[in-house]
This record gives C-alpha cells, sequence and structure tokens, in this order.
C-alpha cells in the first residue's frame, strides 16, 4: 500500500471518528447544571406584609473546603467580620458553617464574596421556618422582628461564642475526626417472632391482619426462613402490598435481601427503637440498624415524631417474614435513620447536607431522600457530589407537585429522580414529572380513588396529635412512598457487587419496565426481578475475564523460540493491558466521569502505536491494540460500556462503533507492519 | 372561610416582595414529598392561599 493511500485512510478515520462525536456534543451541551443560587434572600415568618424583609438579619450556610484549617475559619472571620459556627457536632469534619449577617444587603454580598474565595466549596442563604420554642431562637437566630428576639438573637450569639470559647478551652479543633464509623448490626442475629401481645394491635379497618387461606404459610421458628423457591413471606398484610407484585419483588428475593448494605433514611426520622422520645414501631423488632443522628434537635437518637420516615423506611427494611404487619423490600438491608425534617415535615438545607456528608461518610451506600424543594441549595449539591463521590446511590423523590418540573435534589444530575404510579401503573395524579426522571416506582394514588387499598402500606408512627392513630399500619401516597422502592431496588443491586453509583442508575433504568413517555415514566417502572438478574451478571466473574487469561498462558507457554520469551512476555503483558486497561480507568474515574470517553477509546491504541513502531515493540503495540478492541466490543455487546451508556444513551452509539472499529483496524495494521518486519509462519501472506 | 381575589392579590404580591416561595415559605425550605399542600398520609389538596394564610394570618386583613 502507498504512503499517500495510507495517509489518505488514516485522515478519513481520524474525520469519521471527529463526526461520530458528532452527537455527543449536543447531549454534553444539555447536562443539567444550574447557577448557584441566584435566589434572593428572603427573611423568616413574621409579620408578613407589614414586615421589611430587607432590614432583617439573615443566616448564611458556608461549606467549606475540606483541607480549610482552624486558622482560615478565623481568617474568615476577620475579613467578613462573620462570627462561624458549626451546623452540628457532626460538622467538624466537614467545615459546614452557619453565620449570621446583619440584613438582606450584607448577607447577598458576603455570600457572593464567599463563593469567589478558595477556601469556600459552597455558600448560600439559608433561612428558617418558625417553631416558638425558645432554643430554636439559638439554632435558627434569624426571627421575628420583634424586640424580644432580636434581644434573642444577640442572646445567642453570646451563647455560641461561649460555647466555642469552651470548646477551644477543651482543645476543640477543627480538625476533629468523626466519631468512629458505623458499624452495621450483626446480620448472623436471627429473626424473632414478635410477642404474642403484638398480634393484638388495632389495625386499620381497611386491612386484614390475617393472612388469606390460600397464601401458603411458612412455620419459621428462627424468623427469615424465605427460600430460593418459596419466597411469600408470612406476614398478614403481605397480600395487600400490590406495589410488591407490580416491580416483581419476590423475583428478587430468590437472589438477595440486601443483606449488608446500608441504606440511609435522610427524613423526619425513624421510629428504630424505644427511647425516652417514643416507642419502636411494632414491625421493626428485627429490622438491622445503624447509628443515625437528629439534625433538628441535635441529638443522636433520631425518632420519628412526624410518620413520614418511619413509613419511608418500611418500604426499604421493614421486618418481614416474622408474621407481623407488611413487609420490606430489601428486608435484609441495614437502614440509617437521619432527621433533618420537623414534626411539621419541613426542614433547612444545612442539615439536609450535614446528613448527606454523614451518610457518606459513616458507611451508607444508599441514601434515599424523599423531601424537596423548588429551590436549589448550592450547599445541598455539593454535598450529593461528595456523596456519590464517595460511591453512594443517591434516590430522591420527583416531588408532589401535580404538574411538570421535577423538584430539588430530585433534580440534581447526580441523583436518581423517581415518579410516582398507582396500582394502574398510570403516573399518579400528583406526581411531579419531567426530563430528570430517571424511573418510575410504585407511589400509590388514592387522590381520585380515595380508597386506602391504592396506597402504599407500611408499619409508621402517625401522631394522634396530627390525626393518625399512633405506631399502625398507614396506606400513604406520594413520591416519598415511589422513591423508597428505589433505593430498596438499589440496595438490592449493590448487595450484588455493583457498587458504582452510575452503574446501579444504569442497571435500575435499563431493567425498567418500558411505558412510554420518558418525561413522565423516565425508562420506565422499577423491576426488581430484573435489577436484580442483570446486576448478578454483570457484578460476578464473565466469561471474557476467564478466557483472556487462558490465552495469554498460551501464548506464553505454546510456541516460539526461547530467544523471544521476552517478546512474548511483552505481548501477553500488552494484550492484558489493552483488556483491562479501560475497566481499571473506570475504576479510577468513576463510571460517569467524562474521562471514560477516552479511556474507552482508540486514543491508547493509537499512543501504542505511535511510540512502539519501531522493532519488536510494534508486536506488543498489535497485542495492545487487540486487547482493548476485544475490551470495547465485549462491553458494547453487553451494554455495559460506561459513561456513553450511562450519561449519552443512544448518542454514544456512533461513537462506540467508530472507535471499536478504529482499534479492530490499528491492530489489523500493526500486525501487518510485525508481520512485514518479522516475516510470517509458512503458508500466509502480509498483503 | 374562601379566600377572595383581593386577598389572592395582596399574597401573590407579597410573595413577590418578601421573595418567599409559592407556598409563602423562605424560598429554600424543603417539604417532605416536596409539596407542603400535599399531605402525603391523607388524601386531598389543601388551597395555596389557605395554607398560607393558616401560616400567615395577618395576610387577611
Amino acid at each position: 500500500m502507498k504512503k499517500t493511500t495510507r495517509f489518505g485512510l488514516a485522515t478519513l478515520g481520524i474525520a469519521a471518528l471527529g463526526l461520530s462525536a458528532a452527537p455527543l456534543v449536543p447531549v454534553w451541551l444539555s447536562q443539567k447544571e444550574y447557577s448557584a443560587a441566584d435566589s434572593v434572600p428572603t427573611a423568616v415568618n413574621g409579620t408578613a406584609a407589614a414586615l421589611d424583609v430587607r432590614s432583617l438579619p439573615f443566616e448564611i450556610d458556608i461549606d467549606l473546603a475540606d483541607d480549610a484549617t482552624s486558622r482560615d475559619v478565623l481568617a474568615i472571620e476577620r475579613e467578613t467580620g462573620l462570627d462561624l459556627t458549626l451546623n452540628s457536632v457532626y460538622s467538624a469534619k466537614n467545615r459546614l458553617m452557619r453565620a449570621v449577617a446583619p440584613n438582606a444587603e450584607a448577607a447577598r454580598r458576603l455570600v457572593e464574596r464567599l463563593r469567589e474565595d478558595p477556601r469556600v466549596e459552597a455558600a448560600d442563604m439559608e433561612v428558617l421556618y418558625s417553631i416558638p420554642e425558645p432554643w430554636l431562637a439559638y439554632r435558627n437566630p434569624v426571627a421575628l422582628n420583634s424586640p424580644q428576639v432580636l434581644a434573642a438573637i444577640e442572646m445567642a450569639r453570646e451563647q455560641a461564642k461561649e460555647e466555642r470559647a469552651q470548646q477551644i478551652a477543651q482543645g476543640v479543633t477543627f480538625e476533629t475526626q468523626m466519631p468512629e464509623g458505623a458499624v452495621p448490626q450483626d446480620p448472623t442475629v436471627p429473626f424473632s417472632l414478635r410477642a404474642p401481645e403484638a398480634a393484638d394491635a388495632p389495625i386499620p379497618s381497611n386491612f386484614s391482619r390475617t393472612a388469606p387461606s390460600e397464601a401458603p404459610s411458612l412455620s419459621c421458628e428462627t424468623g427469615n426462613c424465605l427460600t430460593e423457591t418459596d419466597t411469600r413471606p408470612n406476614d398478614p398484610l403481605y397480600d395487600q402490598q400490590w406495589n410488591f407484585r407490580m416491580i416483581g419483588a419476590e423475583d428478587a428475593w430468590k437472589t438477595t435481601r440486601g443483606k449488608g448494605v446500608v441504606v440511609a433514611v435522610i427524613d423526619t426520622g425513624v421510629a428504630a427503637a424505644t427511647t425516652k422520645k417514643g416507642k419502636q414501631a411494632k414491625d421493626f423488632g428485627v429490622t438491622p440498624f445503624v447509628k443515625g443522628y437528629d439534625f433538628v434537635n441535635d441529638d443522636a437518637d433520631p425518632y420519628d415524631d412526624h410518620g413520614h420516615g418511619t413509613h419511608v423506611a418500611g418500604t426499604i427494611s421493614e421486618s418481614t417474614n416474622n408474621n407481623e404487619g407488611a413487609a420490606g423490600i430489601a428486608h435484609e438491608a441495614t437502614i440509617m435513620p437521619l432527621k433533618v425534617l420537623s414534626a411539621q415535615g419541613w426542614g433547612k438545607s444545612a442539615d439536609i447536607a450535614d446528613a448527606i456528608r454523614f451518610a457518606a461518610d459513616n458507611g451508607a451506600q444508599v441514601i434515599n431522600m424523599s423531601l424537596g424543594s423548588s429551590q436549589p441549595s448550592d450547599v445541598i449539591h455539593k454535598a450529593v457530589k461528595y456523596a456519590r463521590k464517595k460511591g453512594v446511590v443517591i434516590v430522591c423523590a420527583a416531588g408532589n407537585s401535580f404538574r411538570e418540573g421535577v423538584g430539588y435534589p430530585a433534580a440534581f444530575p447526580e441523583c436518581v429522580a423517581i415518579s410516582s404510579v398507582g396500582p394502574s401503573g398510570k403516573l399518579a395524579t400528583y406526581s411531579s414529572w419531567g426530563k430528570e426522571v430517571a424511573l418510575a416506582a410504585p407511589g400509590g394514588d388514592m387522590v381520585e380513588s380515595g380508597d386506602p387499598k391504592d396506597g402504599i402500606l407500611q408499619n409508621t408512627v402517625f401522631p394522634e396529635s396530627q390525626g393518625g392513630r399512633g405506631d399502625d399500619y398507614y396506606a400513604f401516597q406520594g413520591t416519598s412512598m415511589a422513591s423508597p422502592h428505589a433505593a430498596a431496588v438499589a440496595a438490592l443491586v449493590v448487595s450484588q457487587g455493583v457498587t458504582d453509583p452510575a452503574r446501579v442508575r444504569d442497571i435500575l433504568t435499563k431493567s425498567a419496565s418500558p411505558q412510554g413517555e420518558p418525561k413522565k415514566y423516565g425508562a420506565g417502572i422499577l423491576s426488581a426481578g430484573n435489577a436484580v438478574k442483570t446486576a448478578t451478571a454483570e457484578g460476578g466473574p464473565k466469561l471474557r475475564h476467564v478466557v483472556l487469561p487462558m490465552l495469554v498462558t498460551l501464548m506464553l507457554l505454546a510456541g516460539g523460540s526461547r530467544r523471544r520469551f521476552g517478546v512474548r512476555l511483552a505481548m501477553a503483558a500488552a494484550i492484558t493491558a489493552g483488556f483491562f486497561g479501560p475497566d481499571l480507568f473506570i475504576g479510577w474515574v468513576g463510571a460517569d466521569s467524562a474521562w471514560n470517553l477516552l479511556g474507552f477509546s482508540v486514543l491508547p491504541a493509537v499512543a501504542a502505536c505511535a511510540l512502539l513502531r519501531r522493532g519488536a515493540g510494534v508486536k506488543v503495540a498489535a497485542a495492545f491494540s487487540l486487547g482493548l478492541a476485544v475490551n470495547l466490543f465485549a462491553n458494547w455487546h453487553n451494554g455495559t460500556l460506561p459513561f456513553t451508556t450511562a450519561t449519552f444513551g443512544d448518542a454514544a452509539v456512533p461513537w462506540t462503533a467508530a472507535n471499536l472499529a478504529a482499534a479492530f483496524t490499528l491492530a489489523y495494521a500493526a500486525t501487518w507492519r510485525a508481520a512485514r518486519r518479522f516475516g510470517l509462519p509458512r503458508g500466509t501472506t502480509a498483503d | 372561610m374562601p379566600v377572595n381575589e383581593e386577598q389572592k392579590k395582596k399574597i401573590d404580591e407579597w410573595i413577590k416582595k418578601a421573595g418567599r416561595n409559592e407556598y409563602g415559605d423562605p424560598a429554600d425550605t424543603v417539604y417532605a414529598g416536596g409539596n407542603p399542600l400535599f399531605d402525603e398520609r391523607k388524601p386531598g389538596l389543601k388551597d395555596r392561599y389557605e395554607y398560607i394564610l393558616e401560616k400567615y394570618p395577618e395576610l387577611r386583613k
């Protein structure tokens, strides 16, 4: 082949590669980005229209860089005139601080300045709600514009200063380490049957505690005795849980129930144990828990005084097959209860950011956030990115706005946003929808029917003071109920060894039952059975991972003279590097990193050929190119090509195909060149 | 007590002036489920203006 022909072909190849990248550009540009809060600072509470909100003091959330020191904090205080305090006892490591600016204009100016400061990761306005307990004047110094409250603010500042002085006197610094990491409850402890008297507890009139006669009876002396073939639990209300049948929970249970996976429930708390604040919910007796935290009241008992969080936790891991109440989807998973919403169901962004970081730092592998706001928070977004970087799958409710528009944090690109469907499989009346929805899950729909059987049934503690009956079984509806279905299935997937958040998201979406209308249903309705099957296939050893080492061994042991053993060894290493290199690369940068576009391209092979084009090196380059080409083909064939499938979807098909073709062409060309240089076995030709 | 048009206008103006969210709460308030009008524990939906007036009765004046 003439040199000009080779040059022409190479130019055409490069042009084709460039063209194949064109469909990726619009997808890349449309990646959801929001600018950090252009929102107008707002004040709190008050005498409403009569109040000039701009004259009120404002609280600011400041997320310092993780390597910021106490000296940096002091310097920022000196430069800004702010008095920085930790948001909670757990903020010491993450440097999440709060400060009070004297008024709106000053707050806005300070936030803008802080966002430019390299020592600051994020800064946002924090606006708080009012609960008239006196202690809130300390925690929430922004309040009514009354002399009493302003006096309380001054008192709180003094109190905070005193506390800070005491901390310093006690030797506390900002380098304080987090408490010892959470240790999951011993999974070997068997389920225990409920106490007999619990069976006599009142139940809602709509539900029967008695298992239907046609249901197979399991005699489980030691609790959880579900087997691979008999996965129907004996919980009396299980038959009412239509949502479990919709997602194929029993199919998934043949393989896994989420053992050992920690799921953080960031919500109103969970009635996980009997404490001074209340009693353990009746169907959580054998649910595994790890240490959580109450960020609303700043104590270590995240008890649920609302009922929302316990219901959400129940969908994930309510005690199952214990002859009591209802079942949970990942009922061997461990719950980490984190309270960020008050008894009224409200919360503030600093606490949520704190809780996300707490979960990531204390071993949570999945986070469920059945909460939201129409406003993004930069501080929460930074925390979400932090958790995601640490390998946490973050699942969020899309919102209950009855219209298009996914709330935050669900709309952040790092989160898996879940819309809700009712028993018919149609989008629930109340569910928010939008392009950020990843998939839909059952969340109940009682809006039109008014029938509790169309809701999601779980055990929770719904206070009588708020219209509930205390500890009982309730049908709730909402994307809050849909989200924990997906979080639980994510836990099942993680338990199968697939832990990268982008891959977990990929499995959840590609295993969903297609429903059309992506804005409403995303990839479709959640399927636990399909997701676990896919995860098991991807997480386990693959045939190609066995075949390749065998070929390499054969290459080393068979044929050729001893004199060239070094070359054969290098070729074996190169083919292995070409084959496993991209997979190692993804482990380094993460499955959704843009760098994978290069890691899984022909570029490394081109570089190898350019660097090793002389002497025996061309053989090594050919082996590397071949290994890479086989990897690209195997990943493409299995639908496991990271980044492209997770981020670009079908737009990445031309890019993948072009790189695959280029890798094989390069491998062939390098082999041809080597054959010309070193000769071929008798009976073959190079051209 | 039903909310009249004048009250609705007044509430909307207050929201705009005070930089509140559509529910009259501070802009970055986060809600269980994402919507304070929809109590996931109960059927039905509260009226947005009623919700605001419950929290800020002085706006009725």
